[in-house]
Order: C-alpha cells, then structure tokens, then sequence
C-alpha cells in the first residue's frame, strides 16, 4: 500500500535556530497521523519538508522507500492543504481543481470528470464558477481538499487546516476529514496544536516540543501514557507531583512524595532519585478524611465546581500542591462534601500512578515551563480564528 | 456658525480646510484648460469658445509642425519607455523578492535612489554619461528613453515589490505543490496576480514619462526631440498662443485617461479596496 512516510534524523537550521533538531518519525501508510504540539515546535516546519518548501538540513524523507529530500516540490506525490487555503484569486472553484491536473497526462474528458468528482466528494459541485473570495471560510477548506485530492497523491499534508473556522464548524468538518481519510485510505498528515482536533481525528500522534518528538503513538496511548512530563501536561489535563523514587518493588515502583510512600505501577519504575509522578484527574478517588493510610493525600478542599456530568474539584494537599480531580456525577450524592474547606483524603491508586521522565527536549522542563506553554497555545487559537488572507 | 464648535459633529474645520486646497490646486488648471477653447489669441481674456487651437487650420495643435512633432515625439517617448521600463522592472521586483542573500540590501537601497535624487543631478549626471562616458549612443531619442527607463524604473519596481510582499510565497508555493515547475508558477500564478500592479505601475510610468522636462531636457539632441512639456517651457515666455494651453490640455487628457484605465483595471482585477488605496497613491 503506497503512502508511506519514514523521518530519519531529520534536522531543519535557519541560520542559528533549529527549527527540527533531528527527528525519527513513521508514517504508516493509509494513517491518519497528527504531528501536534505548541507555536514553534517544528510541526510545520516539518510538514513543509515532507512537501518540498524546505530543504533538510540534514536526514532523509523516505517516501514508499525512495528518499525525496533533495526532490523538488513540484515532482513530488503529496499535496498540500494550506492553512490559509492558498485558492488561486483569479480562477474560479473549478480552474482551481483543475490546476494541478494539467501536469498528469490526462484526456480532456478525463480531466473534467475528475474535476466534477472532486467537486462532488466535497459537495461543491453548484460552486464550481464562483470565484475563491465569494465563498465562506468552510467553502474555501473545502476547495483546497478537492484541489488537492483531485491528484490523487499518496499523501495529503494538512497545515492547521481547521484553524481558520469557528469552533462549531471545525467539529463538523473534523468528523467529515476523518471520515474522508478513511474513505479514501490515503495517508493524512495533519498539524495543528489543538490537542481535542487530535485526539478525536488521528489513528497516531506525534506530540513535539522544541524540534523533537516527543512521544508517538495512537491517542488513547498518549493520554493514558504519557513518556514525558512535556506529553502529560500538554495532552489533557495531568497532577503532577514531585517525588523521590526508591526502589523497584514487584510490578511497581516505590516513590516518597513527603513523608508518604506510594506505589506506581505504570511509567518508568526503574529510576531512582527525583522524578515526576503523574496522575489524572479523573483517575483520583476522593473519599472522607478519615480514610487514611497506603496511597492516600489528605487535603482540602479549595474550588468546587458543577459541570453537568460531573464536578471538579481542586483539593490542596498536605505538601502544598494544588490537585484537580473529577467526580462523575452519577444521580447519587457525592460520597464527601465537596464545599470549598472540606477535609477529604484523595486515594492515588498505584494503576494510576505514572512515573514520568522528564521532557525529550531537556531534563530542564518545568511544570511552569509547560504552563505557559498552553497560554501560548490558546493564544494561537485566538489568532487562528482570524480569517485568512485572501 | 455654530457648526463649527459642535464638537459632536463632523470636524468640519477639515472639510473647509481641504475644500480650498482642492479650489486652489485644481482652478488653474481648469483655468488653463479653459483657454485652449478661447476663440482668440490671448491666454488672459476670454473672447469666445472655439476649438481652433486644437485642430484650426493654421497654428493648432493638429496643424503646427512644431506642436504636433512635439505631441508624437512625447507619446513615443512614454510608449517606448513604458516597453522597457515596465517588463525589466517586473524582473527586477521578482529578483529583489527572491533574491535573499549579501548585497541584496544595498540594491533595494539603491533602487530607491533615483526616487530621492533631484532630477537636475540625474539630468546632469545622465548628460555626461551620455557625452563622455558612452558618446557612442550620443544624445537625442536614445539617450532620452534611456534616461527615463532609469527612473521609471524605480517607480515600476516600488509597485510590484508591494504588491508582491502582499502576495505572500504561498501561492507559488501551493502551485508547485500542484506540480507546476518553476515557469508555470510564475506565468500561470504569479504574474496573474500581479497583472493590477504591472498595469499600475505601466500607467504611472507613462504619466511621468509624458511629465518629464528635466532629464528628457538635458538629453535632447536638435528639434526633432523636443517634447511637449520643453515645448511649453521654451514658449512660455515668448509669442504664445492659446495653442499652448491646448497641446497641455492634450498632455493632461492623455494621462488621466491612461491612470483612469489603469484604475479601472485595477479594480477588475485586484477588488474594490485596493483600488482605492492605488487611487490615493496616484494622486
């Protein structure tokens, strides 16, 4: 099956910056495979390798076994779908589509009925004499996809193509892409920093962070098992807790957190000394006080609040951190007050427990370090709302 | 007038203010352009309207030797120039944009240069190029297009240049993405988008080409290469004629009608707003 993507040690320098520090990456073909991760991370630049716009530095582009590094963007077997679109202004919707079929040898009526087929896959068919500008924001994505699919590439590079639409529109159109991809069983390669966008469309993840991956692996497998402190906190919401680990006891590992013992069963259980331990919320069991002992916190509640199926409750533990957790409302009565001031005891169960090593990019990574970079994040959400440039 | 202190109304101040500009930039002209229609042979008091100084048997511009020979030698001269000056400037604008590397500052400085020199320093700077330097090409109508293509060509380069960094890499990008080579990036893509700009920049060329004295001045050669605008010059102090308001009202109408064309174009092809903000330009 053609589609296949293989990074090795991929490297991208702009003059003294290293946008890609050195990446191995697979894509298997016929995936729908998300590079993810903040502003500056080298997803796109990375993205723009793979389409030919950079020239590595160093490493090899290995598409279906012939590596493309050196191959110029026309010559190559994927398409690309811009973040801003990139419609030709002076051609209509279906001159657009048409584009890139003059350099395929085709017969005319071929040609046209490609076109007409393309249109129709992403129900433009009644806008093929329009001009880009006199379509909406969802119309133009739309058009970029057709243009780009009409080819038939191996490979379909998606640069944040989502990141332009309003928030209803981009749930919609994220089913519909998913759905599309599997139709079509070509390999989707998609950026964006949206961890939500991720999770619900890729079949795997590469989370980046300062030119390097990270971690790869499907999604349920980044959020339940996070390598790094980076991957915890910037997939979902994570606790995480200064340790010491101790020693390697059975399926787990021993960790002091204070002058408590508890006991990790997932992550890295052969380290010793200073490690980050990590748990989700929804993972932590919030029970009364007076329940003490083994793989318990004591703490009080801080913040209380309702969301509909469940509420969430930030408990400041013995220590001094602050700790989120979720309680699923199932119809009955929280089993604690959940009042701001409340003593409660949080039970950390050791399946749920997760020792982490710190970031790819360096042990230096802080959980201040990962805040901000969040802020960041959302901070791109608000510009990428803005509309494109036409 | 209490309009004037309303502070919740228009600023009224400035409407007043840019009235009279517009009065006082804009009613010797049209004063002069009325006496190229007098029916007699003054250019201070009104004796009739007539169009005897445009196409009348004896003396118009149509019939005198001097005026006509004058009208064609101009518009050849902005024709020729605009030939050259518009598709190199095109190339260099291209050039400049993508041309990244050392020494690439120091050329876009220098294109800007004969924006911001006098032009009786070009004028004289061009005249010895022509006499010492380069006296196989001599001065007359090639030296003449030579030293407006020099100019010009700034003016080409600064518009497509603009156009150009609002364009952005992506859409050739997005087009060798679609596997167009090099070529067709440029011929079916870029230079599309760039068609309002070469149109613009080809209309302010001519208009300063049929506008300029003193370079076109300095490179005449005898009165074969004698322009409108040295024409008027020569004559405005002699025997003239209401011939001479009308040889500039032709100069005048030629001119608006070519940026008129070119904003028309424009806005066919680059949308309302831009438009407008070349319009200001122009003016």
């Amino acid at each position: 099956m053609p589609g296949d993507i293989q990074l090795e040690g991929l490297t991208k320098a702009f003059g003294e910056h290293v946008a890609v520090a050195g990446i191995d990456v697979d894509m298997p073909p016929g995936e729908f495979f998300t590079l993810l991760g903040p502003s500056g991370c080298g997803k796109t630049t990375t993205l723009r390798m793979i389409a030919g716009f950079e020239q590595p530095t160093s490493g090899r582009i290995m598409l279906d076994g012939t590596d493309v590094a050196r191959v110029p963007p026309h010559r190559r077997n994927v398409n690309t779908v811009f973040q801003s679109y990139a419609l030709f202004p002076h051609l209509d919707v279906a001159k657009n589509v048409a584009f890139g079929l003059k350099y395929q040898k085709l017969e005319k009526s071929e040609r046209a009925k490609r076109v007409a087929e393309a249109l129709e896959l992403v129900n433009l068919t009644e806008f093929a004499h329009r001009k880009a500008d006199q379509l909406s924001g969802g119309q133009q994505q739309r058009v970029a996809l057709a243009r780009a699919l009409v080819l038939q590439p191996r490979v379909l590079l998606l640069d944040e193509p989502l990141g332009a639409l309003d928030a209803k529109l981009r749930k919609t159109l994220q089913v519909e892409l998913k759905a599309l991809q599997a139709e079509l069983g070509i390999t989707f390669v998609f950026v964006t920093h949206d961890q939500e966008e991720a999770l619900t469309m890729s079949d795997r993840i590469a989370v980046m962070n300062k030119g390097l991956v990270e971690q790869a692996a499907p999604p349920q497998a980044i959020y339940e098992e996070p390598e790094t402190v980076f991957v915890a906190e910037f997939l979902g919401v994570s606790n995480l807790l200064e340790a010491e680990a101790v020693g390697r006891e059975g399926a787990t590992c021993a960790v002091r957190i204070g002058d408590r013992v508890f006991r990790c069963g997932q992550g890295d259980l052969d380290t010793l000394g200073e490690v980050k331990v990590m748990i989700r919320p929804e993972r932590i069991v919030i029970e009364p006080h007076t329940e003490a002992g083994d793989e318990r916190l004591p703490g009080i509640v801080e913040r209380s609040v309702f969301l509909g199926g469940s509420h969430e409750v930030h408990v400041r533990v013995l220590g001094g951190e602050l700790m989120r957790t979720t309680v699923a409302n199932d119809g009955s009565p929280p089993p604690v007050s959940l009042e701001p001031g409340a003593a409660v005891s949080l039970r950390l169960p050791p399946e749920a427990l997760r020792v982490l090593r710190p970031s790819a990019a360096g042990p230096e990574e802080t959980v201040e370090e990962a805040e901000t970079m969040q802020v960041r994040v959302s901070d791109d959400q608000l510009s990428a709302t803005a509309p494109p440039r036409s | 007038m209490s309009w004037l202190r309303n502070p919740w109304g228009k600023p009224r101040w400035l409407a007043l203010i840019t009235a009279i500009y517009v009065l006082w930039s804009v009613v010797p002209v049209l004063l002069a352009i009325a006496f190229a229609f007098n029916a007699g042979r003054s250019r201070t008091t009104w004796q009739g309207f007539s169009t005897r100084w445009f196409t009348g048997p004896t003396g118009s511009v149509l019939h005198d030797p001097a005026l006509r020979d004058a009208l064609g030698h101009t518009l050849l001269l902005a024709v020729v120039c605009v030939a050259i000056a518009t598709p190199l400037g095109v190339a260099l604008a291209l050039g400049l944009q993508r041309w990244r590397g050392r020494g690439s500052g120091t050329v876009n400085s220098l294109m800007l240069l004969p924006l911001v020199t006098p032009e009786i320093v070009m004028g004289v700077a061009l005249l010895l190029l022509f006499l010492r330097i380069f006296p196989g090409i001599g001065l007359g109508t090639e030296a003449q297009v030579i030293g407006q293509v020099t100019f010009t060509l700034s003016y080409v380069v600064v518009i497509v240049r603009g156009r150009l960094v609002s364009i952005g890499p992506e859409f050739e990008e997005a087009a060798a993405d679609l596997g167009a080579p090099p070529r067709d990036q440029l011929f079916r893509v870029l230079l599309p988008l760039l068609l309002p700009a070469i149109v613009a920049s080809a209309a302010v060329a001519f208009a300063i080409s049929i506008d300029d004295f003193v370079v076109t001045q300095y490179l005449s050669s005898d009165a074969s290469t004698t322009t409108v605008s040295m024409l008027l010059y020569a004559n405005a102090r002699g025997a003239p004629t209401p011939a001479l308001n009308a040889i500039a009202t032709v100069g005048l109408a030629i001119t608006l009608l070519t940026l008129v064309a070119a904003f028309l174009v424009y806005r066919r092809f680059a949308g309302g707003q831009e438009a407008t903000s070349l319009a200001t330009m122009e003016v």
